[in-house]
């Protein structure tokens, strides 16, 4: 075993971290998921967002917003920054800035909630101010 | 600093930064203060009666209580300037002070071309940037160094005014709220109050009402409610609010409680000079004048209400920005927007900002029960 190597995480660590800073949420152990949901909401005058999240160690966590149902801003722009199925893209797998050596409680959630934060601002100014990349736009 | 924890200073936030993206900008008004202090020196060098006479120049208006809104489409800015001059007036006529200031300007060859004589005042026309009236005035009274007679030419006689006072009165009103809403959560967080969040709510709330009044007035300018009687009637309701929305919430509730009690009365509004009760600044409401402009005036206070109300329900930002669109204009709304927006991603690029725990809303702040914000990259494929 390297020295160096990072340990990753446990689904029963990725849990407790769960339980443990963010009281208010559901968090549920399965065999070899863990699930999480609860309620964000960006500022102090944005409605409440519902969430559901679960993940799998080794896999992608997936977040999706359940209510209000997400949908396209006023100038009929496709959301951005969502995989298929609206689940949210809140991170460039290149760069690590996720993976199993990191907590879901660390980075996922907060993420959700800034994702949330640009995603009302989209609606409103019909521009993404949160930056971040879409693989297509590198293709063209 | 994010005002994001709390439902009023979020939205006190947001509308400080709509004020303070449609007032006169720093430049316009140093070019303007300039032109004015040009005019002062104008006048102290001239070898006739302004020689010997004992005067002094200041603004009126808006700029001198901090409640510009810059002009709309073509319309220019206009600032206000008085010559106050001490002396004993009643040896004069009113037309032979008036001709003095015009003798003086038209001599001059950077402003002959300038100069449009109106009833009180002489205007000078900076072409399409803003025109400054100027307002010779003598001090009524020994008693009172604010008290002015002015000349009225179509009256062909001195009247009175008192723009210093008007200021002071105003001043004094607004700082009826020794801290406002926005200090207050800056001194909280022990943070430096930004320059926007220092203005006091009252004078936020005129400048909004302003610029509400414009946006409703659009296609119909000439049935738009004046400056003046918006300004007065916003101070003398005033009741020390902290915050700009309960400022506007207040003012609203007080005039439709005036005008209810007036309707069974049959009587209109008056809009009295608080510094010269004799003096209506809603004369033209009257009945043989123009009571369309008071019908107009009633209307926009109707719907202004009817919108401050569905603000005060959760409806979400999505719904307030269209409301707010609605008010203030989209323009100015959605820069106010952008400048708050900016403020967190800066934040976020020096990992200064995190999330409660409880509720997922954002701070600046990282102290128990905030769950800092790690570096991200938002990704996804287009659908």
């Amino acid at each position: 075993m390297e020295v160096n190597s990072k340990k990753k995480y446990t689904l029963a660590e990725q849990f407790v971290a769960l339980k443990k800073d963010y009281p208010e949420f559901k968090v549920r152990l399965e065999k070899n998921r863990v699930f999480c949901s609860g309620q964000l909401r960006p500022t102090a005058r944005s409605l409440y967002y519902s969430f559901k999240l679960s993940y799998k160690v080794g896999t992608r966590p997936k977040v999706k917003i359940t209510d209000p149902v997400l949908k396209r801003n006023f100038k009929n722009e496709k959301i951005p920054h969502v995989y298929p199925y609206d689940e949210l893209c809140l991170y460039y797998p290149n760069y690590q800035e996720f993976n199993s050596e990191k907590l879901i409680a660390d980075c996922i959630i907060p993420w959700t909630s800034l994702w949330l934060y640009h995603y009302e601002n989209w609606h409103i100014s019909g521009k993404w101010e949160g930056g971040g990349m879409h693989p297509k736009l590198k293709n063209r | 600093m994010i005002q994001f924890n709390n439902k009023n200073t979020q939205l006190d936030d947001l509308l400080a930064r709509m004020a303070e993206e449609i007032q006169l900008d720093d430049t316009r008004k140093e070019r303007m203060e300039s032109a004015y202090r040009a005019i002062e020196s104008l006048l102290n060098e001239d070898t006739g009666f302004f020689k010997n006479a004992i005067f002094e120049i200041y603004p009126q208006g808006s700029v001198r209580i901090g409640t510009t809104v810059k002009p709309t489409g073509k319309n220019e800015f206009d600032l206000d300037i008085v010559v106050h001059i001490v002396m004993d007036w009643e040896e004069y006529s009113p037309q032979f002070v008036y001709n003095q200031l015009k003798r003086v300007l038209q001599n001059s060859d950077r402003y002959r071309d300038k100069v449009e004589p109106k009833n009180r005042c002489i205007r000078l026309n900076y072409a399409g940037d803003f025109h400054m009236d100027i307002l010779p005035g003598c001090q009524e009274t020994d008693i009172d160094d604010n008290k002015l007679v002015v000349p009225d030419r179509k009256l062909g006689d001195w009247t009175s005014s008192n723009p210093r006072g008007y200021g002071k009165w105003f001043i004094n009103k607004s700082n009826l709220v020794k801290m406002s809403l926005l200090e207050k959560a800056y001194a909280m967080e022990n943070l430096p109050a930004d320059e926007f969040s220092k203005k006091k709510p009252l004078q936020r709330a005129v400048q909004l009402i302003k610029m509400y009044r414009d946006e409703y007035f659009n296609d119909n300018k000439e049935m738009a409610t004046s400056s003046i009687i918006l300004t007065t009637i916003a101070g003398e309701f005033y009741g020390g609010e902290e915050s700009i929305f309960d400022t506007i919430d207040n003012i609203i509730s007080r005039i439709k409680k005036s005008l209810s009690g007036l309707n069974w009365n049959g009587d209109r509004l008056k809009v009295l000079n608080p510094v010269n009760n004799d003096e209506d600044f809603s004369d033209k409401w009257e009945e043989d004048k123009e009571p369309e402009l008071y019908e107009y005036f009633k209307k926009f206070v109707a719907h202004l209400d009817a919108q401050w109300q569905n603000l005060k329900e959760d409806n979400g930002v999505l719904e307030e920005a269209n409301i707010l669109k609605g008010l203030f204009g989209e323009s100015a709304f959605l820069r106010a927007q952008y400048s708050q927006v900016n403020y967190i991603e800066k934040a976020r690029k020096s990992s200064e900002i995190g999330i409660n725990t409880k509720t997922g809303i954002l701070t600046e702040s990282l102290a128990i029960g905030i769950k800092k914000v790690r570096s991200n990259t938002f990704f996804g494929s287009e659908q």
